[in-house]
């Protein structure tokens, strides 16, 4: 049963996405100190993995409620309009990316630096790379999960009606989708250059629309499967992926015949030890009080104001973090540079994440549960 | 050292040692007995630098053709190559198993020379790839960043180089020096005159035909 009422805003959900944005940060500066301590340094799944299922929850909240009868065109609409945003913010991004690229390739003379971020292409191929960038196929280094964001957006309609109507058939054809996807390798294709997208949407719709039955879940006050078998089989697999990846034992093993997707780690396609292991971790996270925990603790609020505002707080990011790579290219890295580079970014997007919060709510409000349905796909 | 004389343009000519493969290309060997195409995966940007997408490896397969006229060679297009060497490693499983190269020619470092990679754990990660690639019957050849001369931060480039060639030592797998030779024609520049701007091709097309046919 789909409540009438707004959901009450999940600071959570806010929580967490925070958590999701400062890790793809420090994620997009390679190799600095504190890199090497994120999430995907300890299992299979990384912040990725997190973004796209809680944007699917966010989006639920937004979006699932308004979605019956004589509504779905205008809110078709409306997501149609919070795509374009996130079009016209990766837009942006790229062109200040290739700005801060550009620079540190001619202040140093060394071309390498646009080849590896992959901008060679809009300097050797100017008019094929204007095209792609309008399409989306042009996606240097760093910069593709706004473009998978967009696509996703782009099918939410669909996947949010499916979800609406019956979970169980919009998981049975999301999920068939990714099987399908995984089996006949189907893609989107890059352009100029002849490759894949780096995120595949159609395998990543999968944990999109997994999102969208949580966020309804929830909505509903229905509780997840309460068993103390799935929390073991869960411990479990997180300890399994722990050692496999600590102890260097990715791509060591092989179990062909069996589909690669089954057992192999690959991002791009959103394999099923990374899909199992992010699954594990969400339903562990959701036996913890993090909820109650959150409640009037002050010194986490900055990370609820970068989830609350993700679009602007992600383009900043992403930004900062092309300047975190210059730097480190310019300057020799050290774990000082690396930690005053990783506060100074995390410290700006927090603040960018006060002041869109400050601008909506006022001063006083900052952090603390907003008005209901105030939860928006961003 | 003397430069290479035989089959190399005398602006790109480098001495034998740069186009000396220690180990045989025994995959590719097989292939050319049986008279079979090759199929050879190229990770990593054009071997020249940027360059258009229609003639990314086109001069590598010319110079291939060149020299093994009856040999049939199929150039794959691999990914870029912009990440660190663990993920492209991820990356790199991914490509073979959809690809099924019988060579894979791996342009490594750059990326990591620009994130200031631990160049031991760097090295790491290419021996576990040059040993997942041994244990599927794949030749495998390293090819190391390219050098420019002037660059205030080339030093992070040297540190990588290093750590190729030791890796490449260590998993007995063929390493294409690149720097060396690329750093070799910069100081030979007074005598020959400018490099050609294609040598690097045509070097590795050299080495690669040396090591199947001696």
């Amino acid at each position: 049963m789909i409540p009438d009422r707004p959901t009450p805003r999940i600071v959570s959900v806010d929580f967490w996405r925070g958590i999701a944005l400062a890790t793809i940060f420090i994620d997009h500066v390679p190799e600095n100190l504190l890199a090497h301590f994120t999430q995907r340094h300890f299992g299979f799944s990384d912040a990725a993995e997190t973004f796209v299922f809680l944007a699917g929850v966010a989006a639920c909240f937004a979006y699932l409620r308004h979605f019956g009868r004589g509504e779905r065109a205008h809110q078709t609409l409306r997501i149609g309009l919070r795509a374009f945003s996130l079009y016209a913010a990766n837009m942006v991004v790229l062109v200040f990316c290739g700005a801060i690229i550009a620079y540190a390739s001619l202040s140093t003379q060394d071309p390498r630096i646009l080849e590896i971020m992959q901008f060679d292409q809009l300097v050797k191929e100017p008019l094929s790379s204007l095209v792609g960038i309008a399409t989306l196929g042009f996606q240097p280094s760093g910069l593709n999960i706004l473009p998978l964001y967009i696509v996703l957006l782009a099918l939410a309609p669909l996947l949010i009606l499916a979800v609406r109507r019956n979970m169980r058939v919009a998981l049975g054809l999301s999920g068939g989708l990714y099987l399908a996807t995984q089996l006949f390798s189907l893609g989107l294709p890059s352009y100029p250059v002849p490759d894949a997208w780096f995120f595949n949407p159609l395998a990543w719709q999968f944990l999109f629309t997994l999102g969208l039955c949580c966020g309804r879940l929830i909505a509903e006050r229905r509780p997840l499967p309460q068993s103390r078998a799935l929390v073991v089989a869960c411990g479990l697999y997180l300890v399994l992926a722990l050692v496999i990846v600590r102890g260097g034992f990715i791509g060591a093993y092989d179990l062909s015949p069996l589909p690669r997707f089954l057992w192999d780690e690959d991002k791009t396609n959103l394999s099923l030890p990374r899909l199992l292991h992010f699954a594990a971790l969400a339903y562990l996270v959701t036996r913890l009080p993090v909820e109650a925990w959150l409640a009037g603790r002050a010194s986490c609020r900055p990370l609820i104001w970068m989830g609350r505002h993700s679009l602007p707080v992600f383009s900043l990011g992403v930004v900062l973090s092309m300047v975190g790579q210059a730097t480190r290219i310019v300057y020799p890295a050290s774990p000082g540079l690396d930690i005053l580079l990783v506060s100074f970014g995390l410290g700006l997007q927090m603040a960018l994440g006060w002041v869109l919060e400050w601008q909506k709510t006022g001063l006083t409000a900052a952090g603390a549960p907003a008005e209901p349905g105030a939860a928006r796909a961003s | 050292m003397t430069p290479a004389t035989a089959g190399v343009t005398v602006a790109c000519r480098v001495p034998d040692p740069y186009l000396h493969f220690p180990t045989d290309l025994k995959r590719t060997e097989r292939l050319m007995d049986l008279k079979r195409p090759i199929r050879i995966l190229v990770v990593g940007p054009a071997i020249e630098g940027p360059e258009v997408i229609e003639k990314r490896h086109s001069r590598l397969l010319a110079a291939l053709q060149q020299r093994l006229p009856g040999v049939g060679f199929e150039l794959l297009d691999g990914w870029h190559g912009w990440r660190v060497a663990e993920e492209d490693f991820d990356r790199l499983r991914s490509e073979v198993a959809e690809a099924k190269p019988d060579l894979i020619l791996w342009e490594v470092g750059t990326p990591d020379a620009l994130a200031s990679s631990d160049p031991g754990e760097f090295g790491d990660v290419l021996v576990r790839a040059a040993n997942w690639a041994k244990s599927r019957d794949i030749d495998f050849v390293f090819i190391d960043p390219p050098f420019l001369p002037h660059v205030p931060h080339e030093p992070l480039y040297g540190k990588m180089v290093l750590a190729i060639s030791a890796a490449s030592s260590q998993a007995r797998v063929n390493l294409f020096r690149r720097y060396a030779a690329m750093q070799y024609l910069e100081r030979m520049q007074g005598k020959i005159g400018a490099p050609h701007p294609h040598c690097m091709s045509e070097l590795l097309a050299e080495a690669i035909v040396r090591s199947v046919t001696r």
